[in-house]
């Protein structure tokens, strides 16, 4: 299992190594944002390290939205719940759930478990990874981020990029604009903005 | 958002140093999804591999597939070759199987709905949780009223297990298959009266000379072995004879094409009845041999003439004569095809009698080419709930004396009736298993207005169905691919070839994804929170395959090893009618004052302005249980309305147009479709592809398509023998829109 600390940024190591911890963090928080919100001790957890980050950006528009939230919602697991299932699993009464599988987005069938699943899933492979006992096919969104906390932790920089250019941009834009149109839940729009930031190229 | 801020240039920056306590914490708690392994070159996973055992549900043939799998997904489904049955053989359907696995609209999780009954909002939630909850109120309502007060509507072999569940150790009566209500149970049960044969579609085609088609359009309706052995019989040389009011697939192939008037098959097959009986057409010796009540029934039919049926028919009377003479020349080797989906008029116990009788009076049983019982395999065991001492107490139909000729189960209409008005009983919990009840059962108001008055709704499913808006708990099923629960048996398709026989167990070609679950797990399950843990007669899928297989020496091992399809030698169908009986005249149905011979109900003709609806099978879709198969609603994406060429220039309508249809009550299709002018229809009727017009926005391929024609059936026939709904007895008019 892989896990990430604080312990990390303050021990001694370069400042590319601190870099990378702090960055794999975030990505391990995107994703088990993305995940479904079923523990509850860990929802309040997740949405207040949210909160922290936001700000720690500057983004305060964002932690606006954030704050508002909490203090309706008090951060409740229930509200997320609802929100998750009706934004990206089954919604009945609205148009537009947002399944969070790169296949469904990139794949002109739009299935599940389609060939973009299968190359994402080789790439895990070949760098070394492998699905921890999870049902869900190996590109949900989840699983691509805690797949790039990996490989940021370990400093594989070059192949976190790459897998970034091939397998998640190309595919994230269309799913997060998707996602806007369907949800107006900030916690969720937030995260995507984040993950946007966090994913996108720089030069 | 800060506009200039670089993702490396926040990681350098302090500012971070506030959020780092709360992310590593997150960090710290959190399980990756995916972990360390042995670095894999790429191409190691690349081997495809054939997994045998396969049997296809999408529809209800069960065609024995292969698949070719690669690193756990499902690639490509082919027929097993070993197959003496559909071959390498699929339909459009069966190939699509594929898609319909990785469809992302399809249950994966338990829902609870947090909103309202046909305005959810879901929320995912624990199988513990779904089953805590199926299990306190299934058991609350049966403490407070009793067994009887559940409704439980199954289909598919996915079903049987619950569904006997509930009937035998729960003890409900109330349980009613579309398959028996909406389908196929007329039939057999007027087959039984006649023949006591129940027919199932086993018409010997490949051997036949005469291949007689009542409304049966094969071709859109497929059935693989079933079209080889029609199409074989075609090859041979039969004579095709199609009564339809439409020009169908099959009317398309035929020698003899009957545009009979909609709703009057009865009165032709009595008149072809009796003149072959005053003309000694008809097979003299079989009849002295097995027939019952012949005398009565000769005289019973003597008013049929030619020419009044020609009249009520609205077809030639050379052409009725042209009918007869061609069964006559060819009997006994005539297939006269029983049908599948028989639920039209609500008067159709009496024609179905009346093609059992007309296959007596060829003598076309047990022949080639006429009605033969294929000799399957014998010995497989049945594995059961134990039968509570109460069940069946509070059988509606026994309550209220009618339908005396009922398939079994209990008449839908009955349930639906005494839900709504609680009368003789409040049935109050509510158990759907694979059946989408918005398209299988008229009168969708009644059907809504018996749910809303549950005190629960339990549905389970593969795909978000438009009756899956009105759970209360929805739960994910195993689709066919992913699962055992059914053996298929039977034997070669062509009975001149050689006699052998095949046993196929359903065997999952892949792992259920997400938390799909088997029906016989989630039903143990809830059975144990029901206090009913001590009845479970298996465990698991494999136990309850094992068992049934032990009653052949076979394990599931030994078949897989096999290819997925045990092969044995088989009997000659043939012959073995030494026991035959025919009942023309039924004492039976005397004693409960049905018509004791074949009957003609005449149906109410079309409102002046309206049109007949008709409605059947596209080749690529099983109605609603297919639709949004990915592949197969791009293929056939709208049902378009067929509308007669002369009809459209009446009501100034040209090829392509967009039209609502609106019913003889005034309800209007909540969609559009497309007109296709033809002239192959009659001026009196209108006909739509089944299964269309999905109201669901979860099924996101199929929402809107095309217009939902049950939506349209709103005036109620019933079927009094059987208690079977009759479904062609609306009529609709055409309106353009823009
Ligand atoms: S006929 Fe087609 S859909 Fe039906 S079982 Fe066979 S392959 Fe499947």
């Amino acid at each position: 299992m892989l896990q990430a600390n604080s312990a990390v940024y303050t021990s001694p190591g370069t400042d590319a190594q601190k870099e990378a911890a702090k960055l794999a963090d975030i990505y391990t928080l995107l994703a088990q944002l993305m995940r479904y919100p079923e523990d509850t001790a860990n929802v309040a957890l997740l949405v207040q390290a949210q909160l922290e980050l936001v700000l720690a950006l500057g983004w305060h528009e964002e932690a606006e939205m954030l704050r508002c939230w909490h203090a309706q919602c008090q951060g409740l697991p229930g509200d997320l719940r609802i929100e998750y299932t009706q934004l990206f699993i089954t919604a009945a009464t609205r148009c537009s759930t947002v399944p969070p599988y790169a296949s469904v987005h990139a794949d002109s069938e739009a299935l599940l478990q389609g060939r973009t699943t299968e190359r994402i899933h080789d790439f895990y492979r070949s760098c070394g990874y492998e699905l921890a006992s999870v049902a869900e096919p190996a590109d949900h969104i989840w699983l691509q981020l805690d797949f790039l906390a990996a490989l940021v932790h370990e400093g594989r920089h070059t192949e976190g990029e790459q897998f970034l250019a091939s397998f998640f941009r190309p595919w994230f834009a269309t799913f997060k604009e998707k996602c806007f149109q369907a949800t107006a839940h900030p916690v969720y729009r937030v995260t995507l903005t984040l993950i946007d930031f966090f994913t996108k190229e720089e030069q | 958002m800060a506009m200039n801020l670089t993702r490396r240039n926040f990681l350098k920056t302090a500012s971070i140093a506030a959020a780092s306590v709360p992310l590593s914490k997150v960090a710290a708690r959190a399980e990756s999804g995916v972990v360390k392994t042995p670095q894999v070159a790429p191409g190691s996973f690349k081997n495809t591999k054939t997994v045998v055992g396969g049997v296809c549900e999408m529809c209800f043939w069960r065609c024995q597939l292969v698949g070719k799998v690669r690193d756990g997904r499902l690639l490509k489904l082919e027929g097993n070759p070993k197959s003496i049955d559909n071959g390498v053989s699929l339909c459009a359907r069966g190939n699509g199987g594929v898609a319909m696995l990785y469809d992302p609209d399809r249950l994966k999780y338990p829902l609870k709905n947090v909103g309202k009954r046909g305005e959810p909002k879901w929320e995912r939630i624990s199988w513990d949780e779904a089953l805590d909850i199926c299990g306190k109120k299934l058991k609350e309502i049966v403490d407070k009223h009793g067994a009887k007060s559940l409704a439980i509507f199954p289909h598919g072999s996915t079903a049987r297990y619950p569904m006997d569940f509930f009937e035998r150790t729960v003890g409900t009566p109330n349980v009613s298959e579309p398959s028996f209500f909406q389908c196929r149970g007329v039939r057999d049960m007027a087959y039984i009266t006649t023949l006591e044969i129940a027919p199932d579609e086993d018409v010997d085609m490949a051997n036949a000379k005469v291949i007689f088609l009542v409304g049966s359009h094969l071709g859109e309706n497929i059935h693989v072995s079933h079209i080889k052995g029609y199409l074989k019989g075609l090859e041979r040389g039969a004579k095709l004879v199609v009564l339809d009011p439409r020009f169908s697939a099959a009317a398309s192939k035929a020698h003899i094409w009957v545009p009979i008037r909609p709703g009057t098959d009865t009165a032709m097959l009595l008149a072809i009845m009796n003149y072959l009986i005053e003309n000694e057409k008809y097979a003299v010796d079989f009849v002295e041999e097995h027939g019952e009540g012949f005398d009565e029934f000769a005289e019973g039919i003597k008013e049929w003439t030619l020419e009044r049926a020609a009249a009520e028919c609205d077809v030639p009377v050379a052409q009725i004569k042209q009918v007869a003479d061609l069964l006559a020349e060819n009997m006994p080797n005539v297939a006269i095809h029983p049908g599948r989906h028989v639920t039209w008029y609500g008067n159709d116990f009496q024609r179905e009698r009346a093609l059992a009788c007309l296959t007596g009076l060829l003598g076309a049983v047990g022949v080639q080419g006429g009605l033969v019982k294929p000799k399957g395999p014998k010995g497989l065991k049945r594995i059961n709930w134990p039968k509570a001492e109460t069940a069946g107490e509070g059988d509606l139909r026994r309550m209220q004396d009618v339908h005396h000729f009922h398939p079994p189960g209990c008449p839908t209409e009955l349930i639906r009736e005494a839900a709504i008005s609680g009368d003789p009983y409040p049935i109050k919990g509510c158990v759907i298993w694979g059946q989408n009840m918005i398209q299988t059962i008229p009168g969708q108001d009644r059907t809504i207005k018996m749910l809303e008055q549950m005190d629960f709704v339990l549905c389970t499913d593969i795909m978000p169905t438009d009756i899956t808006m009105y759970a209360d708990i929805l739960l994910p099923d195993c689709s066919y691919l992913e699962k055992y629960d059914f053996i298929k048996t039977g034997t070669q398709w062509d009975f001149s070839d050689e006699h052998q026989q095949y046993i196929a167990p359903r065997m999952a070609l892949v792992e259920p994804g997400f938390e799909r679950k088997d029906s016989i797990w989630i039903v143990n399950e809830i059975a144990k929170r029901m206090g009913y843990g001590d009845k479970i007669p298996v465990v698991s899928q494999e136990e309850m395959m094992a068992q049934s297989l032990e009653g052949v020496g076979l394990t599931l091992d030994k078949i897989r090893e096999e290819g997925g399809i045990h092969i044995q030698p088989g009997e000659d169908p043939y012959g073995n009618n030494e026991d035959l009986l025919v009942y023309f005249f039924s004492e039976e149905m005397d004693d409960y004052d049905y018509p004791a011979i074949p009957t003609y109900i005449p149906v109410e003709p079309p409102p002046a302005g309206y049109m007949r609806l008709l409605y059947g099978r596209t080749p690529l879709h099983t109605f609603n249980r297919s639709i949004n198969n990915p592949w197969l609603i791009h293929e056939a994406p709208i049902n378009p309305v067929w509308v007669n060429d002369k009809v459209a220039v009446r009501l100034g309508l040209k090829h392509g147009d967009t039209v609502r249809l609106v019913n003889q009550d005034g309800v209007e299709s909540r969609t559009t479709t497309t007109v296709k002018v033809t002239p192959g229809i009659r001026e009196d009727a209108v006909y739509l592809y089944h299964g269309y017009g999905t109201r669901n926005k979860e099924m996101t391929f199929s929402v809107d398509k095309g217009v939902d024609d049950t939506s349209l059936i709103t005036k109620i026939a019933i079927d009094p023998e059987s208690g079977a709904h009759g479904m062609r007895n609306n009529f609709v008019k055409l309106v353009k829109v823009g």
